[in-house]
């Protein structure tokens, strides 16, 4: 009897922890699992460009890249390209998928430069989350930024 | 069924639990599983503010991952960062919400490895303006200068603290007198005024003060007191007042301001004329201004064209400054002591030069005019010369060709005509007359010169006959002087002779 209930008490713990862990196990901080090679912005005609007008599409190219050294199933990741001006928020881009151990990809999150846009200089920003942050996403990639112009 | 357990297995197992759990608990942990709180740094934004979003992780730790996401109240994403924590474990993103941001909460997200935090803020209509407060008026005034020369101009300006054209009351006081409205000027859209005014009047301190009314909007307004001061010249100078009494039984008041060290002001009024000594350092450049009011001038019926000025008896040219109420005569003189003449009431008078006979003498004789002024001028044609600005007095008229051939002397108090009868003509036929005589003589005198020289000669071979003869009666002397001693000697003899002649004849005779 005492075994059993040694055996009974053991189990439930290992239950216990089969339980709790695979939600609470993450990648520790520090180790992002994804890269961002590559960032161009192209025209909706697909030229790189720097310089755009309002109302034209913004074509943020990211190559990324899972640069994990092990994984047992592919990774998803979710693209966020966000343009700004000064503090103001114009433009946010967004692309979801999930990655492999070393498989790259080159997304191309858009955006369309409101008509209200004021002329000047955009700080693109290219970030890549676990999911939405609203849904307990995470960074998982350094960000990387780019400029871009709105003219008349 | 019956479950019993002894205490030591029970023990064991429940530490066997314990450290399950412990583990459990722990490992989370080492895996980097954190709590997050997040926050704004404000509860209500309207559309436009900028957003700080902020937050700690637990534990503290930097350079952790930090997902931050900010929704609408649609549910739209209007903010995405990633950011890491810095020391102490704090985080922090902002952002500004678009000018349209809707209205409503928007939740703020925060997510850090193994944990999610969130808060909510509102956006919403700005808030309503304050009430306007009180109105309120107020309003300035300045003067660029408070000692003014006088008929110089002074600016008067201010600002009036409402918006929008005011206009503006400027007031003026002299002495203890009543406020009056000097003028009625328009603030600009920045509230300034400015007015340019010439203050009337010599040593003469005015109050200035500007005001604007009441109105549905404001309360009415007044600035504070500046003072102006009229002066004829700037300080230091003396000043000297001279009340005069014209003849129309009123009265002005002349005044005189001067920078000479003495300074003594008098009127004539028989003469029409104001004299003002002065006395400074010599050397040194003295300066008189002399207000003379109108008043004095229409009094006596002259206007300021007919003035004379003169410097110990010599005309000048002063400045002459019109003013309120009067003119500023200026005079400028090197100091010793001076006598400065004004005649401020003259008269014109036309001189007929008349030849001996009557008629009109010809043009370009000169006339002198001596008395309180000199002149000279030329008869025209018509034998008339005129004289203007001449000061009341006694004067002496002399008419002169090469010699002075006319003279009257004269008292002029108003102005007139006046003729002067000449010996022009008499002295001409009478120069001819000389002419001839002169001639006359000047042949008469050729020939008595002529008969002198003859004279001259006969005189001169007088003298050598003279001389000749003398020299012949000196020898005709000493042959007479020769002769009479022969002859004496000879007489003596012959009278011896006769003597004895006689004597023999006698003796002859008696002899016989």
């Amino acid at each position: 009897m005492s075994s059993l209930v040694r055996g009974s008490a053991f189990a439930l713990c290992i239950l216990l922890m089969i339980g709790v862990l695979p939600v609470q196990f993450c990648v520790p901080n520090g180790t992002y699992r994804y890269q961002v090679q590559i960032i161009a912005l192209r025209k909706d005609d697909g030229t790189v460009a720097t310089q755009f007008t309002r109302g034209q599409f913004v074509f943020v190219e990211v190559k990324l890249k899972n640069i994990m050294s092990y994984a047992y199933a592919a990774e998803p990741y979710l693209l966020i390209a966000r343009a700004t001006y000064s503090l103001t928020m114009y433009g946010l881009g967004a692309f979801s998928g999930s990655l492999t151990t070393g498989q790259e990809f080159n997304a191309m999150p858009a955006f369309v430069i409101p008509n209200n846009a004021p002329f000047g200089s955009y700080e693109v920003k290219v970030m890549v989350f676990s999911t939405w942050p609203s849904a307990g996403g995470i960074p998982i990639a350094a960000s990387v930024t780019t400029t871009f112009t709105v003219i008349p | 069924m019956t479950r019993t357990m002894s205490g030591s297995g029970l023990s064991r197992r429940a530490l066997i639990m314990l450290a399950i759990l412990a583990f459990g608990f722990f490992l989370p942990l080492a895996y980097g599983q954190y709590g997050i709180t997040v926050g704004t740094d404000k509860s209500q934004y309207t559309p436009g503010s900028i957003v700080t979003v902020s937050g700690t992780i637990t534990p503290a730790g930097a350079g952790i991952d930090v997902g931050i996401e900010v929704r609408s109240p649609s549910s739209l994403a209007v903010w995405i960062d990633a950011v890491k924590t810095q020391a102490g474990g704090t985080f922090s993103s902002q952002f500004q919400l678009a000018a349209d941001a809707a209205y409503g909460t928007y939740t703020v997200h925060a997510s850090v490895s193994g944990s999610h935090g969130q808060s909510t803020f509102n956006v919403g209509a700005p808030a309503p303006p304050p009430p306007p407060a009180p109105p309120t008026s107020a309003v300035t005034i300045a003067v660029s200068k408070s000692l003014v020369e006088v008929g110089e101009s002074v600016v008067i300006s201010g600002a009036v603290s409402l918006a929008g054209v005011i206009t503006v009351t400027i007031q003026v006081s002299s002495g203890s007198g009543p406020w009056t409205t000097l003028a009625q000027v328009p603030s600009s859209a920045s509230g300034a005024y400015s007015y340019q005014w010439t203050p009337p009047g010599v040593e003469v301190v005015y109050s200035l003060r500007s005001t604007i009314p009441a109105s549905g909007v404001y309360p009415s307004a007044t600035s504070g007191v500046v003072a102006v001061t009229t002066t004829l010249l700037p300080g230091g100078a003396v000043n000297k007042t001279c009340n005069v009494t014209l003849p129309s039984g009123g009265t002005c008041t002349l005044q005189a301001r001067s920078n000479s060290s003495s300074v003594s002001l008098s009127l004539n009024s028989s003469e029409r004329k104001i004299s003002v000594n002065v006395t400074g350092p010599p050397g040194t450049t003295g300066v008189l201004v002399l207000f003379i009011p109108n008043e004095l001038l229409q009094g006596v019926g002259s206007t300021v064209e007919e003035m004379v000025f003169m410097i110990d008896g010599i005309e000048v040219t002063p400045t002459i400054t019109a003013v309120a109420g009067g003119y500023l005569i200026t005079l400028t003189y090197t100091h010793s002591t001076h006598t400065l003449d004004v005649y401020y009431d003259t008269h014109d008078l036309t001189v007929r030069v008349l030849d001996a006979d009557g008629n009109p003498a010809p043009a370009s004789v000169v006339v002198n005019l001596t008395g309180p002024v000199k002149r000279t001028g030329l008869t025209d044609a018509s034998g008339v010369v005129v004289f203007t600005k001449l000061p009341t007095g006694s004067y002496t008229i002399e008419a002169f060709e090469v010699d002075e051939v006319g003279r009257v002397v004269l008292v002029i108090s108003s102005p007139g005509q006046y003729s002067v009868q000449t010996t022009l003509g008499k002295i001409e036929s009478d120069y001819e007359q000389l002419q001839a005589s002169y001639q006359q003589l000047e042949a008469s005198n050729q020939q008595l010169q002529a008969n002198y020289t003859q004279l001259t000669q006969a005189m001169q071979q007088l003298q050598a006959n003279y001389e000749d003869l003398q020299a012949a009666n000196q020898r005709l002397q000493g042959d007479y002087d020769g002769l009479r001693t022969w002859f004496i000697g000879y007489g003596a003899l012959s009278v011896v002779a006769a003597v004895v002649l006689v004597v023999l004849l006698m003796r002859a005779r008696k002899a016989k």
